[in-house]
């Protein structure tokens, strides 16, 4: 909390209330569900924009261009052409996890 | 250790902390009705949550955090009076440095306390046990936070023990035990506020905190701010027993406290240097506290009583006559208690948080619960300290012993602290 530099972790100071009709059921059990009071956050990359077809909110501002976000099974995506082009790392790679977020190098 | 003798010297604990006075019911009970105030806000807190104080996403860490590292401090002070009495082999302060090491170890009781009750989810705290969880050593540092911490409790509470028990038995302490212990508390004690300075320090999106300054303005503001607490204390104890305190250790103290007063002022001065002639988007912060930002100006008060405050002891310190007073130098303690204690707590932590990393200004006052549980807590520390000085006292002054003991003369036991 005290140590991110952009201000985007958030605490649930208390339990938190959402209108049950403000709740999308058809998730998976790891996926957007309400979490409990006395934790951070998580991301959630934007769900409510990505659905509607948006970038999440820190890809959409970021000033330099150096987020990228899109769906990797498209082949047309432009977040296909980037891993495909630049060189990317991705961190512990060889757990074997496949994690879905990739660094870029930018030249 | 025989285990008879133990439980002798158990019960005569027992004993020694259930006959007291009027006077000494009466503080017990004060502490108790705190104790149990703090422990219905605290269930308060976890039944609703954090959203009961006053932090917010903005203000992460408050009132807590401030108690917190400002007690680091006061538990890191006995060290002030360890390095004279050992190293030097200073008369006047080698019979007091128990005083000294029974408040560390109160003030780390106090310590532990405030971390855990800022906790979120305190169910999650066994997570840190090593067996049963991971402690994120030695990256995080926090962890190395805990390990210090606790480390030097166990130290000190090591010592205390041990001189206790050798002057109940009427045995010499081990000689090996108590001095290779109270040189490792040295390093130790320097270590816990270094660690704490740097939990601050690291953090680069907080260019409050994110100064090099920042270990050793702690250490000075503790070396002073320690031994005021302790000061009144030994007044209060050679008040109401026997015990003999010279008159030269407190002077002693004094004058060592105006020392460190000096560097912390110094230190702060530099600072302000620092930020006022680069006059960058830093600076902010340092406005915040000084001299308020537009409308929000609640901390200006603040900062501006403890410059005071900590001005008006060095001055009252550093003068052989006013320190020699037991007046004035009375007056130099409170304020340099209220003094680090505002400059430690609230004026340490609010600005570094406000305004936030991206701009926004959120004021925080404590709120009640906060208050509350706070004052809990510092009960439990006073009620710790309490307990263990009347067991402490009467052993060193050889009015309690145990029986097989009892013929052996009062000095064999009778260790230097």
């Amino acid at each position: 909390m005290a140590a991110c530099p952009y201000g985007a972790r958030r605490f649930n100071w208390a339990e938190p209330k959402v209108d049950a009709a403000a709740i999308n059921p058809d998730t998976h059990w790891l996926g957007n569900r309400p979490r409990p009071k006395g934790v951070v956050e998580k991301c959630t990359w934007c769900i409510q924009r990505t659905r509607q077809g948006r970038y999440p909110a820190c890809v959409e501002v970021c000033p330099a261009g150096a987020r990228k976000f899109g769906n990797l099974l498209d082949p047309q995506s432009e977040i296909r052409a980037v891993i495909e082009r630049k060189r990317i790392l991705i961190l512990k790679a060889e757990l074997n996890t496949l994690p879905k977020f990739y660094f870029f190098y930018g030249t | 250790m025989h285990p008879r003798t133990f439980i002798e010297f158990f019960a005569g604990s027992l004993r020694a902390v259930t006959r007291g006075n009027v006077w000494y019911w009466l503080w017990i009970a004060v502490l108790v009705g705190l104790i149990a105030s703090g422990a219905t806000a605290y269930l308060r807190q976890v039944d609703q949550g954090l959203a009961v104080t006053a932090m917010r996403d903005q203000v992460s860490w408050g009132f807590y955090i401030g108690n917190f590292t400002f007690l680091v401090g006061v538990a890191a002070a006995a060290v002030v009076l360890v390095i004279p009495a050992y190293i030097y082999r200073w008369g006047p302060i080698r019979e007091i440095v128990i005083f000294g090491e029974l408040l560390a170890v109160s003030a780390i009781v106090m310590c532990l306390l405030f971390v855990f009750v800022d906790i979120g989810r305190p169910d999650r705290f066994w997570h840190l046990l090593p067996p049963f969880g991971r402690l994120n050593w030695p990256q995080s540092l926090l962890a190395w936070d805990v390990v210090v911490l606790n480390g030097y409790f166990v130290v000190n509470f090591v010592v205390v023990t041990h001189l206790v028990y050798s002057g109940f038995m009427r045995q010499p302490y081990s000689k090996k035990l108590v001095w290779s212990l109270v040189f490792l508390s040295i390093p130790m004690a320097v270590s816990i506020h270094t660690v704490t300075a740097f939990l601050y320090n690291g953090l680069p999106a907080r260019p409050f905190w994110n100064s090099a300054l920042l270990a050793p303005m702690f250490l000075a503001s503790a070396f002073c701010a320690g031994p005021a607490i302790l000061l009144a204390l030994l007044q209060i104890i050679r008040k109401s027993t026997k015990f003999e305190i010279k008159d030269e250790a407190i002077w002693k103290i004094a004058e060592l406290m105006a020392y460190a007063m000096f560097l912390n002022l110094f230190l702060h001065g530099c600072e302000l240097f620092k930020e006022y002639y680069s006059d960058t988007e830093h600076l902010h912060n340092t406005l915040y506290l000084w001299v308020g930002i537009g409308e929000h100006k609640g901390l200006v008060p603040y900062a501006w009583t403890a410059l005071v405050l900590n001005s008006l002891a060095f001055a009252l310190f550093i003068l052989p006559r006013t320190r020699k007073n037991p007046w004035t130098m009375n007056i130099g303690c409170a304020a340099v208690y209220a003094g680090c204690y505002i400059e430690k707590g609230m004026a340490l932590i609010l600005p570094g948080l406000t305004p936030d990393t991206l701009g926004e200004i959120v004021p925080y006052q404590p709120s009640m619960t906060e208050l509350q549980v706070a004052a809990g807590v510092f009960a439990v520390g006073f009620l710790v300290y309490t307990l263990m000085l009347k067991v402490a006292v009467p052993i060193a002054l050889g009015e309690v012993c145990a029986r097989s003991a009892a013929d052996r003369p009062v000095d064999a036991g009778h260790h230097p602290a």
